[in-house]
């Protein structure tokens, strides 16, 4: 480690967003993930990749056929522009890191094996399930920041499968009534969705150099614990209030700089209760535009954040602010100026995507137009 | 992915109450002056690392022949999550004594693991090749979260909570991620446990200060 470190600080240099890949229930490419965001259509459909009988959910957001997770990683490096050649090697001796968000199963290392093989790239795993991918976007912002890094990639990647849907499905988790609803009274939970997801942060240097330009900057970071149960939120949204509160101090803003919060709304009870307090917390007066982009796409577990970091950059760039899909009636303990029936213009500001997990884990980033 | 509210959670005994600072409490002084956007440029004075971070207390799984692994309340068929809670625990306790761990310096949790919970996936695996009904309790423990978040009640540890796979090979990469979590601001110290399910089962655990 070099010391040169911050602690909590604006960072010394922006970390800026040269590329993305995606793949997901919308098609491929960032186009067509904010194209089918803004058209607020949900990818929801019953599950063909495998049987469902038996279960109490039928639904998921899922491409054509049964694509094997390496080959939409390697896809979506490219992509991003993570596999051709950065101006400048930072590690000449060693094969450049990819921060990888998979599920943590025995899965995960042939995965990894594989595209390691494939792109000459040194995968590092993040298993931490819907915060794993923004934390590896932390982690790597966090090294780019301080200048340990000129260039960082991170990626993401989960599929529909059987023994995920099955375990989903007996933890009652998903919905029955085939539609995510978020912040609405009578939402009845998530419902997965595919997702591959690279993303390109580096330097402005590193970026001018190779002659790209920007698609966005990360602002602000911050990775929290609630301390309080094994799956269960602080229902004060205590932790992610303080990892929000953390990303700002990071970005040397105020919170009226947010002007739109790309939410965690997987559309469980307790979760999206938890979170509207946890904003109610950070925006006392009244909330920015809010909307869960998962009730188009769909929850990709451990990809999540990194699919709707990607949603929310495309959302700024389009100046258009997605819908929160699904919405049937207000839930009084979930007072959130929602996006609702149809995209709001994106006014000026930082768009905030915040993420919660099992056990407690928050995390909280901060999106500038470039 | 938060619990739904009708399955009945696995409830970690005991569980203090929580000493997070409450919804009414201020979380950080707001700036309403601060520019939407702001500029980039060095504005702040680094703070110098203080070099290789110091082992505050180590512990690992087993420590002896015949080692034994307390049940946790909620977890159930794999012993991935007993393991890394146990060797956690040891390590807790030697630094801080028994739970919790009031007033601790805000600690990070940190799991490294290279093939996960084994016991849970391939328990998850014969049920759905099978054809049989899944334990609803396996959505709970079915990532490695779950037990970070029953070490984080039980101890009061309300830093970031991190769970790696493959590719931490060797401990001064994980030594690496716990620098950076601290240097970075959200962590002050880090609880780093790596755990392998076998056979034999073995972890270790590290408290971790700068």
């Amino acid at each position: 480690m070099t010391p040169t470190a911050l602690r909590n600080g604006p960072p010394r240099r922006a970390v800026l967003v040269g590329g993305i890949g995606v793949r997901s229930a919308f098609g491929a490419g960032l186009a067509a993930l904010t194209d089918g965001v803004l058209a607020g259509r949900p990818a929801f459909t019953p599950v063909e990749r495998f049987g469902t009988a038996g279960y109490r959910a039928d639904r998921a957001a899922t491409g054509p056929g049964s694509p094997r997770l390496a080959d939409q990683l390697v896809a979506v490096l490219a992509e991003a522009g993570a596999l051709s050649d950065p101006t400048e090697q930072q590690l000449p001796d060693r094969r450049e890191e990819l921060m990888l968000a998979l599920h943590g199963d025995r899965r995960a290392g042939p995965v990894a094996a594989e595209v390691a093989d494939r792109t000459g790239l040194h995968p590092r795993v993040y298993t931490g399930a819907c915060v794993a991918a923004s934390t590896a976007v932390a982690d790597a912002a966090a090294l780019i920041a301080t200048g340990r890094r000129e260039r960082v990639l991170v990626a993401a990647g989960y599929l529909v499968e059987p023994d995920t849907f099955a375990v989903f499905d007996a933890g009652r988790a998903l919905a029955q009534d085939g539609a995510v609803r978020p912040f609405s009274l009578g939402r009845q939970g998530m419902l997965l969705g595919d997702a591959a997801v690279a993303v390109v942060l580096e330097s402005a240097a590193a970026l001018h150099r190779r002659g790209g330009r920007a698609l966005a900057r990360i602002a602000g970071w911050a990775r929290t614990g609630d301390a309080f149960h094994v799956c269960r939120p602080h229902p004060a949204g205590t932790g992610l209030a303080r990892a929000v509160h953390g990303a700002l101090a990071r970005a040397g803003a105020a919170p009226e700089a947010i002007g739109y919060v790309n939410a965690n709304g997987a559309g469980s009870k307790l979760g999206d209760l938890a979170e509207a307090a946890a904003l109610h917390t950070v925006f006392p007066a009244g909330t920015p535009p809010v909307s869960s982009t998962k009730s188009v796409h769909g929850h990709a577990l451990e990809a999540s954040a990194l699919l709707e970091l990607a949603a929310t950059v495309g959302a700024l760039r389009a100046g258009s602010l997605p819908v929160n899909a699904g919405w049937q009636t207000p839930d009084p303990n979930c007072p959130l100026d929602l996006v609702l029936d149809r995209p709001r213009p994106a006014a000026p500001g930082l768009a905030l995507s915040i993420n919660a997990a099992f056990g407690g884990a928050n995390t909280a980033l901060l999106v500038a137009p470039a | 992915m938060t619990a739904p509210t009708s399955v009945p959670a696995p409830v970690p005994a005991p569980v203090p109450a929580p000493v997070a600072a409450p919804a009414s409490a201020p979380v950080a002084d707001p700036a309403p002056s601060a520019p939407p956007v702001p500029d980039v440029g060095p504005v702040a004075v680094p703070r110098l690392s203080a070099g290789p971070l110091r082992v505050l207390a180590r512990a690992r799984w087993p420590e002896r022949p015949a080692d034994e692994l307390p049940a946790i309340a909620g977890f159930v068929e794999s012993a991935f999550s007993p393991l890394v809670a146990e060797t956690a625990e040891r390590c807790l306790r030697a630094h801080h004594g028994p739970p919790p761990a009031t007033g601790a310096p805000r600690t990070a949790l940190l799991l490294a693991s290279p093939s996960g919970d084994t016991g849970t996936a391939d328990a998850l695996a014969r049920a759905t090749a099978n054809g049989q009904r899944v334990a609803p309790l396996l959505f709970f423990q079915s990532n490695p979260n779950a037990v970070l978040g029953h070490l984080a009640a039980r101890w009061q540890l309300d830093g970031p909570v991190v769970a790696l796979g493959p590719g931490f090979d060797d401990e001064r990469e994980l030594h690496e991620r716990a620098a950076l979590l601290i240097e970075d601001g959200d962590a002050e110290q880090v609880l780093v446990v790596t755990a392998v399910q076998g056979p034999p089962d073995h972890a270790t655990a590290v408290l971790l200060a700068p």
